[in-house]
């Protein structure tokens, strides 16, 4: 066991590419969840706005019918005075699996997160936010070039 | 016996692991010993590809990389492709393309069996080719 979770830390050490296979992803729609008590309303309108906009910029289109659904969700602990910030960023999709009677279901197709311990939550947040929907832009880059 | 021949072979079909599958669809072999026999009766390398079905970038080099339509092509022209599950498959191929990272693709010299050349992870279909085309020119230069 220790082995295989050696060789998968090796393995996706080497890659800068995701291990999800983002072709043709081209429509989201954005569903952004915020758990947190320290982000105020105001605050979490402008994380979803910039997330919207990046996505907008690298070419998504964002609110069609049956796009796929892009997941924003902050949540968040207090430690002794300190947040401990949950974020993730998932592609939810509809998918048909490859189980007997090919059964459908929704599944994260992309999937990527980071835990924090945070002094200043809504300017960490808000930098951890940027790095991992840099890093989905920069994935389905990857798949469509 | 026919009908229950038939039905056999459709569940078989239906049930095949997605290893099976997967050599199917690009014409790679899944017995080493016939790989290795096949590529020397066609004057060929053998391509092995050595992956694990837990294995998620194992799962994008196959989609992506593999079943390419390029690599596909220049696969069944110079290479006996074959397609092998690291764990699932031991004892049936030489314990030394027990590659320690995966996905690995040793292109092997079937006569004598040694590895030519070998690369280790997910690369994108135009750089695969490109340790394609190396390859064959190490074997070339091997046979010179």
């Amino acid at each position: 066991m220790k082995k295989l979770f050696l060789a998968l830390l090796l393995s996706s050490s080497l890659y800068s590419a995701s291990l999800y296979t983002l072709d043709n992803v081209h429509s989201l729609n954005l569903y952004f969840s915020n758990q947190t008590k320290f982000l105020t309303k105001d605050q979490a309108s402008i994380l979803k706005e910039m997330v919207a906009e990046k996505l907008k910029k690298a070419g998504f289109v964002l609110g069609e019918t049956d796009a796929s659904i892009l997941v924003v969700k902050i949540d968040a602990i207090e430690l002794k005075g300190t947040q401990a910030v949950h974020i993730e960023v998932g592609l939810g999709e509809e998918v048909i699996t490859k189980r007997k009677d090919k059964i459908e279901t929704f599944a994260y197709t992309y999937l990527d997160s980071k835990l924090l311990k945070m002094d200043d939550p809504y300017k960490e947040t808000l930098g951890s936010l940027t790095l991992l929907i840099d890093a989905f832009i920069k994935a389905h880059k990857d798949d469509n070039e | 016996m026919k009908i229950l021949m038939t039905l056999l072979t459709l569940f078989s079909f239906i049930y095949a692991a997605q290893i099976d599958e997967f050599a199917a669809d690009v014409h790679y072999l899944r017995n080493y010993d016939t790989a290795v026999k096949t590529a020397k009766k066609q004057n060929k390398i053998v391509m092995l590809v050595v992956v694990a079905d837990y294995c998620p970038w194992c799962k994008k080099f196959e989609r992506k990389t593999l079943k390419d339509s390029a690599v596909m092509t220049k696969t069944n022209e110079s290479f006996v492709g074959i397609v092998i599950d690291k764990y699932k498959d031991k004892g049936k191929y030489p314990q030394e393309f027990s590659a320690p990272l995966i996905p690995a693709v040793f292109f092997i010299d079937p006569k004598n069996q040694k590895s030519l050349f070998e690369t280790v992870a997910y690369m994108k279909s135009d750089e695969f080719m490109e340790n394609m085309d190396y390859a064959l020119n190490q074997n070339k230069s091997e046979k010179k």
